[in-house]
């Protein structure tokens, strides 16, 4: 079964290009345009992964990611956060949080795809 | 007071004993009667034991002895009233019974004859009683008995018993007769009533019983026998019976009228008796009664033998008295009680200068002077009080008018009853006596209030006598001395001063004065002064020495104080730094005293001063001269004190200045007797202060140049001005004096709003003795606002005591008024400032934000863009391809430059941070310059890395392969077609040097400066419409600086540009660190 992946943004532009740049890529996609579905979607589903927005209604990335990390069921998910903010205390704040890479706005599909091949790689590798 | 509750146990005895025996006579039942009469008589027995036992009277034998015949009284009594109660008669005489009752008697006469004894009337009373009971017993015998039992006497013991009790009676009355004692006590009066009731009872009885036959007992004539005991128990229970037998010495006999009466009367009772038995008719003549008539012959012969001899005796015992009074040498004399004058001795003769003849019978009155009549009157009283006068002492007057002084004795002259008959009084001339005995206490008293030691001795040299100053000064007690050789206290070491002394006196010196030492009592010795005189006596001779002793100690001492003192005073005068000068009041030159300082002082010795009259004036400096000699005189006519300075010059040509400071000394009586003084050399003092005045005046005018007001103040209250420069008025308008007059002058000029601050403070400060620094504002006296800074400090002495403040006031109006414009500015200036920083935040953020919101679409443009391009949607043909690369690029370029903009944002945020890692430059190098080859080979351009061995550098790689490509971008934009640009790393000393040379278009010089600000575009990229956002050099000078390096440009126009960017290497230690 190809790898299920969580994808947050409330850019709906954003959430289809990475969805379609994954589903191209052969894994199976979770849409969720703010902080608390997508929360929602990783304790009901269990993602492989989760691409998540920094900046997001209701819940940031960065809650969210907190959330994940303290929950039992989500703890060893990967997260990749994206952020247009590129201050070193916001990078910062993200990988205190538990996320597991951060991508910096813009970027392209495909390097995100690239991040996503190379986490999931990492994490069977280890899960094997 | 005897009003006692009580009655006394003697009375009480009497009457119960009356009682009694008045109850025996009244019921005259024989057995009540027996029981009444022996315990009556048992109980007087009980009493006389009791009072004996209880008031131990002395003589005890007469008390005894009547205790012994209440014995024998009860014993006939029991017998008595045995035969009453048997026979209802009494008994018949002779028996058993009458010896107890005799007995009795007997015992009872020898207690009476006691009475005869205590009277001392010795022989002659015995004799006068043996008279009296044989002329009592003749009479009885005539008179009753011999009629009764005829001439032949008693021829029965019943008779016998009679007669004998009849002569007992006799004998018993001649003894209380003879020997009656006075009855001024109630025992004696009690015992004489008992033995009368005896008697009196006896005699009735014998009457009664025997003469008549009459006698029944238990009748009224019992009652004397029954009395008798009831008034003995009551005598001895009497607590005077003690005395009522007392022998009473020295008391004269003498024959009473009333006894030679008594004798008289008994001598005669034989013929009376005789006369008497003619008379009843009855024979005269019997045996009995001529021997009791012999026998009383012979009694009245003996006792007439005691008279005469007894006169005899009397009367030379007279004649003795009367040689005796006419022999001695004071006068004696008798007189009635009326003072008529009886007797005159030869003293008196000598006394008075009257002759016995002249005042025998005459009142004594003529001795007695009109003045002393008071003197007499209280002698009679005295004497009439019944006093003896011994040594009184008056004043008679004598014949010839003299006034006698006289001690007077005086005693009564009693008649042969002790009624008082005169007096007689001995007289002693006092006169001589009274005056040697005053003179004699007058010199005993100067003596004694001496204080002056004054001592007597005899020749030997023992003290005879010692007065109060004596004992003093030696502290031995006249007692100690007296009798005592004077050497005894003196020095032992000068013990051989005194013969020589003597031996002087007796030559015949008068009076020797000498010092010698004494030895005190307590072992100090003094220095005393003594003069010594011989005193003879009336016939010439030594009769010993006086002296008279003072104690010199403390005036030796105070002599040798004094010289001590003197030379003490004189040495220290000659010791002091000045020259002291005593002149006579006469002024000017009349010195009799120089202390030998004024040598040293001018030059002349005080031998020369003295000699030398003129010389003071002499030594004067011209220019004194006349105001010192007008000064000198005029206080020495007034009198004053004088405290001048002037100038001497000295021998030696030195101009001495001195202090002259000079007092008149008055005597006692005001006048004025010297003059003294002192002259204190101040030449260096005076030079000294000509020092200090110049320098007062330099610092004077120093101070008072300053541009400010120096001031100094007292630490006193007040804290008054002591000093205030005259920088004062031009400061506030109020000139120096108006400082000094007004103490509250700095109060008042105070501005009301800073007044209470300071004058606080300024209090603090005088309390604490901190210094103080203050601005404060005063009002000018122009109305002036005039802003002062005011320092002020207390100024302490070498001990560390504060002495005063001292301080300087400063206008500091101009420099407030440039601070206040100063501090508007600045306000100005940072309001503007924060204006401009808020503006920059803003802007910052504004940049932030945009960037942030541009990169999201951005994403979307690329990300879709790129799906299209690699054909996901579908395949493009060529020319929708070319167009899509447009939109690509133009995405890019936006990219960039958004990317661009944020970093400026951070830059200028400060919040550029690097990841220093280590970085290898030739690889940095030769990546820029392949990123940068597309475009060079488009516009035909060489681009060359020039670069040495890799030297190893920490930096951010990311930053400086961005600083690098924004010059290779610049150069590769700005060099025309065929251009070259050469792209250099190399390390210089501890720097990376990173050059990016072009031949391209230049920069124009005056635009070189603006390079690397933020938006610049060189002029020459604008008209060449060379495209740039004007941030490139910017980020590039940022990243450099960030990297602790620096960036520069060289650049010529028309040749081309090279930039420079040095960075430092960093230590071996920091590239371990970032690696």
């Amino acid at each position: 079964v190809s790898p299920l992946v969580l994808i947050a943004d409330d850019d709906r532009d954003i959430l289809s290009l990475v969805a379609f740049r994954l589903e191209r890529s052969g894994y199976r996609v979770l849409r969720a345009s703010d902080g608390a579905e997508a929360l929602e979607l990783a304790r009901e589903q269990a993602p492989d992964l989760a691409v998540l927005d920094l900046m997001m209604p209701r819940l940031t990335g960065l809650e969210v990611t907190r959330a994940l990390r303290d929950d039992e069921r989500t703890r060893d998910l990967p997260v990749i956060l994206l952020t247009a903010r590129v201050q070193e205390s916001d990078v910062e704040a993200g990988l205190a949080a538990g996320a597991t890479e951060y991508v910096a706005k813009p970027f392209s599909p495909q390097e995100l795809r690239d991040r996503v091949d190379a986490i999931l790689k990492r994490a069977s590798r280890h899960a094997g | 007071m005897r009003r006692v509750k009580r009655f006394p146990a003697w009375a009480v005895f009497l009457c119960a004993g009356a009682g009694a025996a008045l109850a025996y006579v009244l019921f005259r039942d024989p057995v009540f009667q027996a029981v009444v009469a022996l315990g009556l008589v048992t109980a007087a027995l009980a009493a006389v034991v009791g009072g004996i036992g209880r008031h131990r009277p002395a003589p005890r034998l007469p008390w005894v002895l009547l205790a012994a015949s209440l014995v024998a009284a009860v014993g006939s009594w029991a017998l008595w009233e045995r035969v009453v109660l048997s026979t209802g008669s009494p008994p018949a005489p002779g028996t058993v019974q009458d010896v107890f009752w005799i007995a009795s008697n007997v015992l009872l006469l020898a207690t009476a004859s006691f009475f005869l004894a205590r009277r001392q009337a010795g022989v002659a009373g015995y004799l006068d009683a043996g008279i009296l009971a044989c002329a009592f017993a003749l009479a009885a015998w005539a008179l009753v008995f011999e009629p009764e039992f005829g001439a032949a006497g008693p021829r029965d013991l019943s008779a016998a018993t009679t007669l004998t009790y009849a002569l007992l009676d006799a004998v018993m009355l001649a003894v209380l007769l003879r020997g009656m004692p006075s009855l001024r006590r109630a025992p004696a009066v009690l015992v004489v009533a008992a033995i009368a009731a005896v008697l009196a009872t006896d005699s009735l009885y014998n009457w009664l019983g025997v003469i008549t036959d009459a006698y029944v007992p238990g009748a009224w004539a019992d009652l004397g026998w029954l009395l008798s005991p009831a008034l003995l128990g009551a005598a001895a229970l009497h607590p005077d019976m003690a005395r009522v037998f007392e022998r009473r010495p020295g008391r004269e006999r003498r024959v009473s009228r009333a006894v030679v009466a008594l004798l008289g009367l008994a001598a005669l009772a034989a013929p009376v008796a005789g006369v008497l038995k003619l008379a009843t008719g009855r024979e005269i003549d019997s045996f009995v009664g001529l021997a009791f008539s012999v026998l009383l012959s012979g009694l009245v012969v003996l006792r007439l033998g005691l008279l005469i001899r007894r006169s005899e005796h009397l009367d030379a015992r007279a004649r003795r008295l009367a040689a005796i009074v006419e022999s001695s040498s004071d006068a004696i004399i008798s007189m009635d009680v009326d003072g008529t004058v009886r007797s005159w001795n030869g003293g008196a003769s000598r006394l008075y200068g009257y002759e016995a003849a002249e005042v025998l019978g005459r009142s004594i009155e003529i001795l007695v002077p009109a003045d002393r009549h008071e003197d007499r009157e209280a002698l009679v009283a005295r004497l009439a009080a019944g006093e003896e006068i011994e040594s009184f002492e008056t004043v008679s007057a004598a014949k010839d008018g003299r006034r006698v002084e006289i001690s007077l004795s005086v005693s009564p002259i009693r008649g042969t009853r002790g009624e008082l008959t005169g007096f007689s009084t001995i007289a002693r001339d006092v006169t001589e006596q009274r005056r040697a005995a005053v003179e004699r206490a007058r010199l005993a008293a100067i003596a004694e209030a001496s204080s002056d030691a004054i001592v007597g001795t005899d020749v030997g040299g023992r003290v005879t006598s010692w007065n109060a100053a004596a004992e003093a000064l030696s502290g031995w007690r006249a007692a100690d001395m007296l009798g005592r050789s004077v050497a005894h206290v003196i020095a032992p070491e000068r013990h051989g001063d005194l013969p020589e002394i003597l031996t002087r006196l007796r030559r015949g010196e008068r009076v020797i004065s000498f010092d010698t030492r004494l030895v005190r009592k307590d072992g100090a010795a003094s220095e005393i002064s003594l003069s010594v005189a011989l005193v003879r006596g009336e016939d010439g001779r030594a009769t010993g020495f006086s002296a008279v002793a003072r104690d010199v100690t403390l005036t030796r001492e105070a002599e040798r104080k004094l010289r001590e003192a003197e030379e003490r005073y004189r040495r220290l005068v000659e010791q002091l730094p000045l020259a002291t000068y005593i002149d006579a009041p006469g002024g000017l030159g009349s010195s009799t005293y120089l202390s030998p300082q004024i040598g040293a002082m001018v030059g002349y010795t005080p031998e020369e001063w003295l000699e030398d009259r003129e010389l003071f004036q002499k030594l004067l400096h011209p220019d004194d001269r006349d105001r010192v000699v007008a000064e000198v005189r005029r206080a020495t006519r007034a009198g004053e004190p004088v405290l001048h300075e002037y100038r001497f010059v000295a021998r030696d040509g030195r101009i001495v200045w001195v202090r002259d400071s000079a007092v008149v000394v008055h005597d006692e009586d005001g006048r004025p007797a010297w003059r003294q003084g002192f002259v204190i050399d101040i030449t260096a003092t005076k030079a000294a202060e000509e020092r200090t005045r110049l320098a007062e005046a330099r610092y004077r005018s120093l101070v008072e140049q300053l541009p400010l007001a120096v001031y100094i103040a007292a630490l006193d209250e007040d804290n008054s001005t002591i000093y205030v420069g005259p920088q004062i008025e031009d400061m506030l308008g109020y000139p120096v004096e108006e400082w000094f007059a007004d103490r509250e002058l700095f109060a008042k000029l105070l501005h009301p709003e800073d007044r209470e601050r300071v004058m606080a403070e300024v209090r603090d400060s005088l309390q604490e003795h901190t210094p103080w620094r203050c601005e404060y504002r005063m009002i000018g006296k122009d109305g002036r606002v005039v802003w002062i800074h005011d320092e002020d400090r207390i100024i302490r002495g070498e001990d560390g005591s504060p002495l005063y403040s001292q301080g300087f006031m400063l206008d500091i109006s101009e420099r407030v008024e440039a601070e206040r414009e100063l501090g508007r500015l600045l306000d100005l200036e940072r309001a503007h400032n924060e204006e401009l920083r808020e503006l920059d935040g803003l802007k910052d953020e504004f940049v932030a934000l945009v960037s942030h919101e541009l990169r999201t679409p951005l994403t979307s443009i690329r990300g879709y863009l790129e799906l299209v391009l690699d054909g996901a949607p579908g395949s493009l043909d060529e020319e929708q391809e070319r167009f899509l690369r447009v939109v690509e690029r133009n995405a890019i370029r936006l990219q960039g430059l958004v990317g661009d903009l944020l970093f400026i944002a951070q830059v200028e945020a400060g919040r550029l941070a690097l990841e220093r890692a280590p970085v290898d430059v030739v690889e940095l190098v030769a990546e820029a310059v392949e990123a940068a080859r597309p475009a060079a080979a488009e516009k035909g351009i060489g681009l060359a890395a020039e670069t040495a061995e890799a030297t190893p550098f920490a930096g951010d790689r990311g930053r400086l392969g961005q600083l690098l490509d924004n010059l290779v971008s610049n150069a590769v934009k700005f060099t025309p077609a065929g251009g070259r640009v050469t792209v250099r790393a190399s390390t210089s000393g501890d720097r990376l040097v990173l050059q990016v040379a072009d031949t391209g278009i230049g920069i124009p010089a005056p635009e070189q400066h603006q390079l690397f600000q933020r938006f610049f575009r060189a002029s020459s990229a604008t008209a060449e419409a060379i495209p740039g956002t004007g941030l490139g050099l910017t980020i590039a000078k940022a990243i450099a600086e960030a990297h602790g390096g620096a960036i520069r440009c060289e650049s010529t126009e028309g040749t081309g540009t090279t930039f420079t960017v040095e960075l430092p290497l960093a230590a071996d230690a920091e590239l371990e660190e970032a690696a």
